[in-house]
This record gives C-alpha cells, sequence and structure tokens, in this order.
C-alpha cells in the first residue's frame, strides 16, 4: 500500500542514489522468491519461499478510486491460519498478517 | 507399567507453540467474537494447552498456579528454575 | 490482574552477552517511550472505551507489550 511518506519529493530525492522501489520499476514485473528469515529455534519450521509481485506498468496502488480524505482500515478475515508451529515461527497464526521487514520502501532491496 | 516421561525440553516447546497460537486468536475474536470457526479453533488449542501444562506440572513442577499441587509435601513453585535461569526456558 | 506463567512466550538462547545490545532492548522497554509505558496506556484507555470489543483488544494488546518483554539480557 503506498504511503505518503514514500512518495514525497524529498524521499525520492533521497533514494535516487538507492535501489529502486518496487512499484517504480519499470522493467517488468518483480518476481522473487524469497525466504522468510526465521529465529534460530524453527530452522525446520518455516522453509516457505515467498513470491512478492509488482505489477508491469509499475504501478501498485490497492486504493486506486477510493474517495479522499478518508482513513481506511481494511476488516481482517478468518482465512489462511498457519500450521501452529509455523505460526509461532512466523510470530502470528494469519499467514496475511506474515509481513517481515526488507528495508525500506518493501521489496527488491 | 511407569507412564513414559516426556522430553522437557520438546514440551516447554510444545507449551509455547500452543499458547501462542491461543494468544493470537483471542486477539481475534477480541474483534470478531462471534466468528465460528476462531471460537473452535481456540476451543482446541486451549484443550491442548492445559493438558500439555498439567502433564509438566507433573513430571517437572508447575508452570502456572492453577497446576501447582497441593499434594506434594513441599511447595514446588520457587524450586524449579525460573525463565531467566539455566534450564528456565 | 495478572496470571504468572513460569516460562518465557519465546525461548532465548544467548550465546554472547552484548551490554549494548542490552542497552538498546532496555531502552525500548523502559522510559517514557517504551513498551511498558505503551501498555500502561494501553491498559489505562480501556475504562472509557464504550464497546467491549475494544476493551477487550486493548486488555490483550496491553498484556502483550508487557509479555515481550520477560527477557534475559545478560
Amino acid at each position: 500500500m503506498p504511503n505518503y511518506r514514500y512518495q514525497s519529493p524529498e524521499y525520492m530525492n533521497m533514494r535516487r542514489g538507492n535501489c529502486a522501489r518496487p512499484y517504480t520499476n519499470t522493467q517488468g514485473s518483480c518476481q522473487s522468491p524469497r525466504e522468510p528469515v526465521c529465529q534460530p529455534a524453527c530452522e525446520t519450521a518455516c522453509q516457505e519461499p515467498e513470491i512478492v509481485c509488482c505489477n508491469d506498468k509499475g504501478h501498485y496502488d490497492e486504493l486506486r478510486g477510493m474517495p479522499l480524505a478518508m482513513a481506511y482500515v481494511p476488516w481482517q478475515e478468518w482465512c489462511d491460519i498457519y500450521e501452529v508451529d509455523k505460526g509461532f515461527c512466523h510470530g502470528t497464526i494469519f499467514k496475511e498478517l506474515n509481513k517481515p521487514f526488507r528495508g525500506i520502501g518493501g521489496c527488491c532491496k | 507399567m511407569s507412564e513414559q516421561r516426556p522430553c522437557r525440553h520438546e514440551l516447554m516447546e510444545w507449551i509455547n507453540i500452543v499458547s501462542f497460537a491461543v494468544d493470537d486468536v483471542k486477539l481475534f475474536l477480541d474483534t470478531h467474537p462471534c466468528n465460528t470457526e476462531a471460537l473452535e479453533y481456540f476451543e482446541e488449542f486451549k484443550k491442548q494447552r492445559v493438558q500439555a501444562l498439567k502433564e509438566y506440572a507433573k513430571f517437572y513442577g508447575p508452570l502456572t498456579l492453577d497446576t501447582a499441587s497441593s499434594c506434594e509435601d513441599h511447595w514446588t513453585w520457587i524450586h524449579e528454575p525460573w525463565p531467566w535461569q539455566e534450564g528456565g526456558c | 490482574m495478572w496470571n504468572y506463567e513460569k516460562r518465557l512466550q519465546y525461548p532465548v538462547k544467548i550465546t554472547q552477552t552484548n551490554p549494548k545490545i542490552a542497552q538498546v532492548i532496555i531502552s525500548q522497554f523502559g522510559g517514557p517511550d517504551g513498551e511498558l509505558a505503551a501498555s500502561m496506556r494501553y491498559l489505562s484507555q480501556r475504562y472509557t472505551m464504550p464497546y467491549n470489543e475494544v476493551t477487550g483488544i486493548l486488555t490483550d494488546i496491553g498484556r502483550e507489550a508487557a509479555e515481550m518483554f520477560h527477557f534475559s539480557s545478560f
């Protein structure tokens, strides 16, 4: 989800010297399987590569078309529950909430 | 025939795992109090957690006040290692 | 009211102590911007919540914040 901070001109200038943010990559989709980082206690439990896909056009905006000047909090549904040992390893039993930190700006770093 | 003593480390790890599952589903249920799947999930792992805690208390001493036994001749709560001590976690 | 469990929420195995890292962790826990202070804010906000769901979630988040810092730093 786009964050205003990362859209600001100051931030864009700062980032120009570093790797591209996912939705400014115009060289095609940015699919790369990655291993989630695991705590030492569970080496065997989490061997699940994660595919992250960026739009071919380089734009990724889930809020496109939504009214301006509103704050949205999507409602969570009960779905995609990890096995208990995997959930313990990832720090959440909900697959949708497994969001490991990958560096400023998200993927492609 | 005596009951087989479970591995302390493995049992503790299992207790951590099911307790975490219960903690996480509890947070979900706070905002989704009528979700039947979440309620079933909670019941299942609460049951497993209670069983695991009882088993641990039986062989290695109590982890909670509810599993502390008054049948022992001394108060084991203070004698088993605390979590920050060697063998405690 | 609190129940105490004689275990850590997640196992900790420190192979090499590091006072600098310990200092960082303690700074995250204590002080006015620390997790403990945040936990107290969650817990004290409960009393004026108009919805039970929110009272529940504030209680449980406040409890988790304190839970995560049951640790040994040395």
